[in-house]
């Protein structure tokens, strides 16, 4: 989402071109503090800046003078923070006018107000308010890529229309009327565009989120807390796959009185019974053991499963033909032997 | 994408270049004329003629901002003016609408035929150290080298890495696009983390910063 070159004059020039200049001061500054702070990264900023220029050239024309695309700039802001967001889509943007002619000179400043403040500043902020609300990644870096593309096209749509009610020559409508239209055409154009940055900056995020935590953790996306109720997720659902006694074995609570409760396998307190036991007494039934506990034999339980998952092996590798069919003119076992 | 050769303005100093740039774009949005307009685009292009710049290119800065001067050009002419001049069903193009449309598209023209001087005259390394000298933050600079330099690496990745997607069917239907582009653009962002690492490694290897 660009604003196109040439549609911005006079008053509406200078104040976006200023306005401009601030936000890339901010964001330069931020760079600055970044690289002081993480020297080993340096090169990261232009790699994002790459990866923010590739995202946002792909142009659809929408209505009086902006075409649309991806913006790409809620997800740096998510990554890299919403000063350095900003920089970079500014920088991106001047990229893009000198090799693509796209944007352009004189709407630099009102394309880093639209991408970087809306679309950078906004995704993050819509980022950190999910966080804080308490979602999970995907849904939290989902609101802000929304976000930030509908920020960005109410503040292009409000500078456009500025522009057109307050300073161009006979206008036709208030600036209100311009923006009604302009956001009437923008509703068909850029909804799924900002559906579609959506599912990604949120797939995106997740996505490096499971495979690399560690990336957010250095990028400060995530705190120190939060990698921590990362990784203790990963734990808890591989150790889905572990049967009580062995959790039972390394677990060890500590009751008032400073004893220990686990002092057998299969006697800790897991969420099952404290549920169950809540339900029954909410009920009006005391709780009690159940009638057949295999928990107090040991391994029991898995000798059995694992016996009868190799009966059932057995069963299945024999008589597969019966199940699945045989392949008709394959060759049978006596056939391949004689061959 | 810079012409090798030293003709017309390829040994210009690319300080002068990048003032000249400056210049004409800021006298072009301040005096509104479209004789400087028409002037200064004709400048820009014979610019390029003389030094001989690929016809492939130019062509290239002529007819890519025409996709964004369109709008604009139709937008003003039926957002902007009193006297009606067309109506096509609903839209009425206004006079004045559409002599201030030709305008900003002639200045859009202009602005990216000098965008094109400049970038096809200067290699970008002397674009980067001309912005040096007027004392841009190294940071800003270094920035955009890195940029301009692995933008077309991590397209052909991303390229490469859809291409491998769709012969897989991980482009069948807009859910599994979508979730195939978030999961490609995730490997795109840490691929280029590892390789910005790798970088700096290598830079502190031979000396750099």
């Amino acid at each position: 989402m660009h604003i196109s070159e040439g549609i911005l004059t006079g008053p509406s020039f200078w104040a976006t071109t200023a306005a401009g200049v601030v936000v890339m001061a901010w964001g330069v500054s931020d760079m600055k503090r970044f690289i002081k702070e993480q020297p080993e990264r340096k090169p990261l900023l232009g790699m994002a800046g790459a990866f923010i220029f590739l995202v946002s050239l792909i142009p659809i024309p929408a209505y009086i003078g902006t075409c649309s695309h991806p913006c790409g700039t809620p997800l740096a802001g998510i990554l890299l923070g919403p000063g350095i967001g900003a920089a970079l889509a500014g920088l991106s943007l001047l990229l893009q006018a000198l090799l693509f002619a796209h944007g352009g000179f004189i709407t630099l400043g009102a394309n880093i107000l639209s991408l970087g403040l809306g679309g950078a500043v906004g995704g993050w902020l819509f980022f950190k308010l999910g966080r804080n609300m308490g979602l999970p990644l995907l849904a939290a870096a989902g609101l802000g890529g929304l976000m930030g593309d509908i920020l960005t096209y109410i503040i292009s749509g409000s500078i456009l229309g500025g522009h057109l009610a307050f300073f161009a020559p006979q206008p036709q409508y208030s600036f209100g009327g311009y923006l009604a239209v302009i956001m009437a055409a923008y509703v068909p154009v850029q909804l799924p565009i900002a559906l579609g940055e959506m599912a990604v900056t949120g797939i995106a995020v997740r996505s490096i989120g499971r495979q690399r935590p560690d990336v957010l953790k250095a990028l400060r996306v995530i705190s120190g807390t939060a990698l921590a109720i990362l990784l203790m997720c990963g734990i808890a659902v591989s150790g889905l796959s572990l049967s009580p006694e062995v959790w039972a074995s390394g677990s060890v609570s500590v009751t008032e009185e400073g004893k220990s409760k686990a002092d057998k396998p299969g006697s800790y307190s897991g969420m099952d019974e404290k549920v169950n036991e809540a339900m029954a007494e909410a009920a009006g039934a005391k709780p009690h053991d159940p009638f057949i506990n295999l928990e107090n034999k040991g391994d029991v339980w898995n000798a059995m499963l694992l016996a009868g998952g190799g009966l059932a092996g057995f069963i299945i590798g024999r008589s597969w033909h019966l199940l699945f069919g045989r392949i008709k003119d394959a060759p049978n076992d006596r056939q391949q032997l004689k061959s | 994408m810079a012409v090798r050769s030293h003709s017309g303005l390829r040994g210009m100093n690319a300080r002068l270049k990048l003032v000249s740039v400056v210049v004409a774009v800021l006298f072009n949005v301040v005096m509104l004329d479209y004789r400087l307009s028409l002037g200064l685009l004709l400048t820009a292009w014979i610019g390029m003629a003389v030094s001989r710049a690929p016809l492939r290119h130019v062509a290239w800065f002529v007819l890519a901002p025409l996709w964004a001067t369109l709008p604009v050009v139709f937008g003003l002419a039926a957002g902007l003016g009193q006297t009606p001049l067309i109506k096509i069903w609903s839209l009425t193009i206004y006079h004045e609408g559409l002599a201030q449309g030709g305008l900003a598209g002639l200045r859009v023209l202009a602005d990216t035929a000098w965008a094109g001087l400049l970038f096809l005259t200067t290699p970008f390394t002397e674009i980067l150290a001309a912005l040096r000298w007027f004392r841009v933050p190294d940071v800003v600079a270094d920035t955009l080298g890195f940029m301009y330099r692995y933008v077309f690496l991590l397209w052909e990745e991303f390229c490469a890495m859809r291409l491998s997607a769709h012969a897989r069917g991980g482009l069948v239907g807009w859910r599994r696009e979508w979730r195939t582009t978030g999961t490609i653009t995730a490997q795109i962002f840490l691929r280029a983390y590892d390789r910005a690492q790798r970088i700096q490694h290598a830079m502190q290897a031979r000396g750099g910063a």
